[in-house]
């Protein structure tokens, strides 16, 4: 069943199993195997099609940096594609599919591409839909659309839960293995807060990999006990499946921790992954390096697998890549590949090595293992029709000699994993001594070490971890003793560059993800892209989802090549986050769906509820939209509100205009600054209604000043702007006159507030609020208002009115909100009393002509709003200045008028632009818009309030209102603003 | 005129599920009762504020976001010269109380409806703030009587830290406005539903409690 699965244990449990399936055909693994260990165990080669050519890819790495084996994991509403097989961890009853494909893995049809090779090359989209232009749109463009992209995403809801989360330390250590253990475990001995996060499920990196001695136990063995130990260390925290995915400003790293990826489904209340946020004091960069590929011919072939990878499968999955297991390489490391794979009784057919002399050690090690040695040489090419099954190699002498092999393991050294360090602005150096970049340019408070650094020797991986480790502690007050230094094996970490081999037979691939060849970076040079920013763009090597962890230092080697100059000059490679992909769910966390974002609900919510009210969000609040009766639809149930209210009485919550309670002794002179009308003349018991002007003139906000003492007043907002507005005084107040006596408080929570509205309003209030307050029209008068006690807690009274009837606000402690609405509406019981919403609400403001959000849009003048009389030529103000500019006060600006259809049985709509009549729809004969509409059941059909070009001289004019969105032309009389009650008798009833 | 009692609800949290999860990894009480007032000294007059505070109450204002309490008042400063006093139980008349006290030298507002209120405690309560708040909220570093005014599921909130409690640990208390009561219990209740989340009474008929799976 799983002919490639060797004997022992490594890091797998071998006494359970785990069935799967691949493409529908059923496998079984074992506990610590991923997918990609499964699957190759079971003799499993090719996984995937690759992207442009549809070649068949197999298994490269052992890691997140896996470029070919992309799958599609799971099914139904769980569907995710491009998944990389060699980190999905096995689970009992996993589905996997493999990608790209018609109509099947084996036969892809698609594959047909790699005939149209000589022309899919660099550039080709560029070249080639040039023309005609028109194509672009119409023809190119979808076709392009429908052939890109790898795998299916699931088109249905994600059933899984992602939330957030933030943590703290002192020290954060990027990676478990042995440099970032020595680290965490230095500083956490110490006592600092550490956080150790490692992308693997098992913490130990290469220690799990290879064959290593720490102080005379196995490395794995060792990085186990340091595991539990860090584990058992109060403020240390061992995060495991967790991928620091990126740096940020202020010590901040993005990690995402995959709690239940190697679940079936998660488990009750538990997310399937969680976005965490680390601010740390101290950083330790432990990520190791990055196994770099040789391009050579057939270099993709399914077999062909980079030798460390090759080392992970047989010592911690105990699988060994095929029965006949080359190895290729120009540096020492390979060479541990190959007695490793010796060891395992896995058949070395040759080990080829491109450099001419190699250490002593090697080459007796290998002597006595009898190990076949190729010195000097390259491949050619791997051949093979479904993966190797032959290399052909090119000796020092220039003979070519076939070796027979089903798997080849290569390596042209490592890279050391430099991606975090970038995130900042650090700019990777170019090392001589190691071929590759290393860190450089990294902040203070970070630091690289071991492979991430360029250190590829084990005891230098845990010496300076743990000297970093150290450091981090005693910067965060914790003394932390130096250690004996650990004893390790002896090992060889020599080597040479090979990039390329130049006489390549067959295809060769750079960047496996995205298929870019040798040719492709030749094409590119040829045609002047010699930036290694502009050469990746234009070849896309690198911009595949695996971000050109395997591709993109030989392809900046190559290009340095192609272009004549060293690969120090040719720039660096530096990396911007996400490291590896971070799901759109995560970074939504819980924000989704009716948790989209936090709702404020109006103090009578819960009543408004059992009234059966139908709720609409209106910016921050859900607010009560209209209280339909029985199968009332929204215009029977706004005629019945608006009318209630007109001819008896209404009752609206009307707490989320925003309340501002300002005192002080230069409390009056402040607002006089604040506002464009005098309210420092207002007398005590009064309310008046105020305009807020912008510094540019324009007017900010709107709503009443009610004065309760000579020092003590109360604001009213409006509810869009309540915060804005608090921001802005308090601007006004600690920076422009700090000088001032001012205190403002916010109180829009402290109090609910509920307007009752209509000619009975004073009898219901009467009945209310009995003898607590005389509200007759002698002593409560129109704008008036009074602060009593009623039913044992403080109440307010305003009369002040929004509706254009007789009107009263009565505010209550919210708490009191539920008790008081419920004694409203006993007290309005025999006068019938109706609940209104939102709509009879707007609807009534239209009639009346108040002006609201809609006209208070950000671009009005107090002028445009008719309300120009209100800014008082006797003071200074913020804005009075800029309100005088010349395009703010031209006479044909348009300004707020009022609309009626000629035709009365018509329906308005709000965006409609005016024009004059039989004006062809342009910008240039544009005069304006409408801003609301609504059906007026006072007067029996729509109407509408906007911004008409000289508006108030036109009154009685018929011009068109053009709404192009809906194909709505409607013929409409200019009228006053005010349909209602226009000289307010109402209102001082 | 007044409305049938058993109508009449008071709580913030009315309605809202008591139990979330299995166990009781946090464990939260609603305070009901307590008297706010926000005290803003006058231009130039902190030290006459800070005077009558100790004077009336054994209580040394706090020059910073933290608590400090004199028997059933206590202060929290929240703004420069400006603090939070509380009193248990007071109802509204605690800020009008202050007023003869303090009305020469300092603004004072009654906020004692204004905020909604969970007093925090259980073994899992710092993992479940961990999701909420973006703050250090670590023994070492957010200590008893601190108090940060932060964020909550984007909604601004004050967290106070309080002695820790003999039976359940570490105790903290969430304020937030009224009005976001319901938004800020379902972002406790998803934070804290994989340790078990339990609100303790009240949850009796004007709370109309009831049990999430």
């Amino acid at each position: 069943m799983n002919p490639n699965r060797l004997d022992g244990e490594g890091a797998i449990r071998r006494d359970r199993n785990l069935a799967f399936t691949f493409d529908g055909k059923r496998y079984t693994g074992h506990p610590g195997d991923t997918l990609a260990s499964a699957l190759l165990a079971a003799g499993v080669r090719t996984l995937a099609r690759s992207f442009k050519y549809h070649r068949p890819r197999g298994i490269l790495t052992a890691g997140s940096e896996e470029p070919n084996a992309l799958v599609e994991l799971r099914s139904g509403a769980r569907r995710e594609p491009n998944t990389r097989a060699t980190v999905i961890e096995l689970f009992d009853g996993l589905e996997a599919r493999s990608q790209n494909r018609w109509p099947s893995l084996g036969l892809d049809l698609g594959a047909v591409n790699s005939l149209l090779a000589p022309l899919l090359v660099a550039g080709f989209y560029y070249k080639t839909f040039m023309w005609p232009a028109a194509f672009w749109e119409k023809v190119y463009e979808p076709l392009i659309r429908r052939a890109a992209g790898l795998g299916r995403a699931s088109l249905e809801p994600d059933p899984d839960t992602y939330e957030k989360a933030h943590a703290f330390c002192d020290l954060l250590v990027i990676g478990g293995g042995p440099a970032g253990l020595a680290a965490a475990l230095a500083a956490g001995r110490a006592g600092a807060r550490v956080i150790l996060c490692d992308e693997d499920f098992l913490a130990g990196g290469r220690l799990n990999a290879d064959r290593r001695e720490i102080d005379g136990q196995d490395g794995a063995l060792w990085a186990r006990h340091v595991t539990d130990e860090l584990a058992s260390l109060p403020e240390t925290r061992v995060m495991l499946r967790t991928t620091v995915f990126g740096a940020y400003d202020g010590n901040t790293f993005g990690a995402l921790e995959r709690v239940s990826d190697h679940l079936r489904e998660p488990g009750p209340h538990q997310p399937r992954q969680r976005l965490w946020k680390i601010v740390a004091r101290r950083t330790v960069l432990a990520a190791g390096a990055l196994e770099r590929p040789i391009v050579f011919g057939g270099n993709d072939r399914p077999g062909v697998m980079l030798a460390g990878a090759v080392r992970t499968y047989v010592n911690r999955f105990r699988v060994r890549p095929g029965g006949r297991t080359a190895v290729f390489t120009a540096c020492d490391d390979g060479w541990k590949t190959a007695f490793d794979l010796l060891d395992a009784h896995v058949e070395v057919p040759a080990m080829i090595d491109a450099r001419r002399e190699i250490p002593a050690t090697l080459a007796s090690q290998a002597t006595r293992r009898g190990l076949r040695i190729m010195l000097g040489a390259h491949i050619r090419d791997a051949h093979g029709a479904r993966g190797v099954s032959g290399l052909d190699v090119r000796d020092e002498r220039g003979r070519i000699t076939h070796v027979a092999a089903d798997a080849l393991a290569v390596t042209g050294g490592w890279n050391p994993n430099t991606a975090l360090s970038s995130h900042l602005g650090g700019r990777p150096r170019w090392s001589e001594a190691t071929h590759a970049f290393v860190p450089a340019g990294l902040s203070g408070s970070m630091i690289a070490v071991g492979a991430a650094a360029g250190d590829f020797s084990l005891a230098g991986a845990l010496r300076c971890g743990a000297a970093a480790g150290r450091e981090a502690a005693r910067a965060a007050g914790f003394e932390a003793p130096v250690q004996t230094p650990l004893r390790v094996d002896d090992e060889a970490v020599g080597g040479t560059a090979l990039w390329f081999v130049a006489d390549s037979r067959g295809k060769a691939f750079v960047d496996f993800q995205h298929d870019v060849t040798p040719q492709d970076l030749a094409i590119a040079a040829r045609e002047g892209f010699h930036s290694a920013e502009l050469l990746k763009r234009y070849t896309t090597l690198g911009m595949g989802t695996d971000q050109g962890k395997t591709s993109a230092m030989n392809g900046h080697a190559l290009a340095a090549i192609l272009t004549g100059r060293a690969a120090a000059d040719l720039g660096t490679i530096a990396a911007r986050p996400p490291y590896t992909p971070v799901a759109i769910g995560a970074l939504a966390g819980t924000h989704r769906g009716p948790h989209f974002r936090p709702c404020r609900l109006t103090p009578s919510h819960r009543w408004a509820q059992s009234r059966g009210a139908a709720f609409i969000d209106a910016g921050d609040w859900r607010r009560a939209r209209a209280f339909p009766i029985g199968g009332e639809d929204w215009k029977r149930t706004l005629v019945r509100e608006v009318l209630g209210v007109r001819n008896g009485v209404g009752v609206c919550d009307v707490s989320t205009l925003g309340k501002i309670d300002v005192q002080g002794a230069d409390a009056g002179a402040f607002l006089d600054r604040v506002y464009a009308n005098v309210i420092s003349s207002l007398p005590v018991g009064k309310a008046r209604y105020g305009i807020m002007l912008r510094e540019d003139g324009i007017v900010f906000d709107d709503g009443t000043v009610a004065r309760f003492a000579a020092n003590h007043f109360v604001l009213s907002t409006t509810t869009a702007h309540a915060g804005k507005v608090l921001q802005h005084l308090e601007h006004a107040r600690q920076v422009l006159w700090p000088e001032l006596d001012v205190e403002l408080a916010p109180v829009t929570e402290q109090w609910a507030q509920f307007a009752v509205a209509g000619p009975r309003s004073r009898a219901l209030l009467e009945a209310l609020l009995g003898g607590a307050a005389d509200i007759s029209h002698a002593a409560f008068p129109y704008l008036a208002c009074a602060e009593f006690p009623w039913q044992g807690r403080p109440a307010r009274l305003f009369r002040i009115s929004f509706s254009g009837e007789l009107a009263y606000e009565l505010a209550v402690p919210a708490r009191n909100a539920d008790a008081a609405i419920r004694s409203i509406m006993a007290a309005g019981e025999s006068l019938a009393v109706v609940p209104y919403g939102l709509e009879a609400l707007g609807a009534m403001r239209i009639e009346k002509g108040h002006v609201a959000g809609a006209e208070l849009n950000g671009t009005t003048t107090a002028r445009d709003l008719g309300l120009g009389r209100m800014m008082s030529a006797q003071k200074d103000y913020i804005g009075r200045v800029l309100a005088d500019r010349p395009g703010l006060t031209a006479p044909d600006r348009p300004a707020l008028i009022g609309v009626k259809p000629l035709r009365l049985e018509a329906t308005l709509r709000a965006g409609a632009h005016f024009l004059r009549p039989g004006a062809q729809p342009s910008l240039g004969n544009d005069e304006g818009f409408v801003s609301s509409v609504t059906f007026s059941p006072t007067l029996g059909h729509w109407i509408g309030l906007g911004f008409l070009s000289a508006g108030p001289a036109r009154i009685g004019e018929r011009i068109a209102a053009h709404d192009p969105l809906s194909g709505n032309d409607v013929a409409v009389e200019v009228t006053s603003p005010v349909f209602y009650d226009p000289d307010g008798a109402r209102l001082r009833s | 005129m007044s409305a049938e009692p058993t109508d009449i609800v008071t709580s913030a949290f009315a309605g809202l599920p008591c139990e979330v999860g299995r166990g009781r990894g946090v464990i939260a009480t609603e305070r009901e009762g307590l008297a706010i007032a926000r005290i803003a000294a006058r231009r130039g007059r902190k030290g006459t504020v800070a005077q009558v505070l100790r004077a009336n109450f054994d209580i040394e204002p706090p020059d910073g976001p933290r608590r400090a309490s004199g028997g059933e008042v206590a202060l929290a400063g929240i703004a420069p010269e400006t603090w939070l006093a509380t009193r248990e139980g007071a109802g509204n008349g605690f800020a009008q109380s202050l007023r003869p006290l303090l009305g020469h030298c300092a603004s004072i507002a009654d906020l004692s409806d204004a905020y909604a209120i969970l007093r925090l405690t259980g073994p899992d309560v710092r993992a479940t703030l961990a999701k909420l708040v973006p703050i250090d909220v670590h023994a070492l570093t957010f200590g008893v009587n601190v108090l940060a005014q932060t964020v909550c599921g984007y909604m601004s909130v004050m967290l106070w830290r309080l002695e820790d409690s003999a039976q359940w640990g570490p105790t903290f208390e969430i304020w937030v406005g009224r009005s976001l009561a319901v938004s800020l219990h379902e972002a406790l209740c998803q934070g804290a539903a994989e340790f078990g989340f339990v609100r303790e009474p009240p949850c009796g008929p004007a709370h109309d409690g009831r049990r999430m799976a």
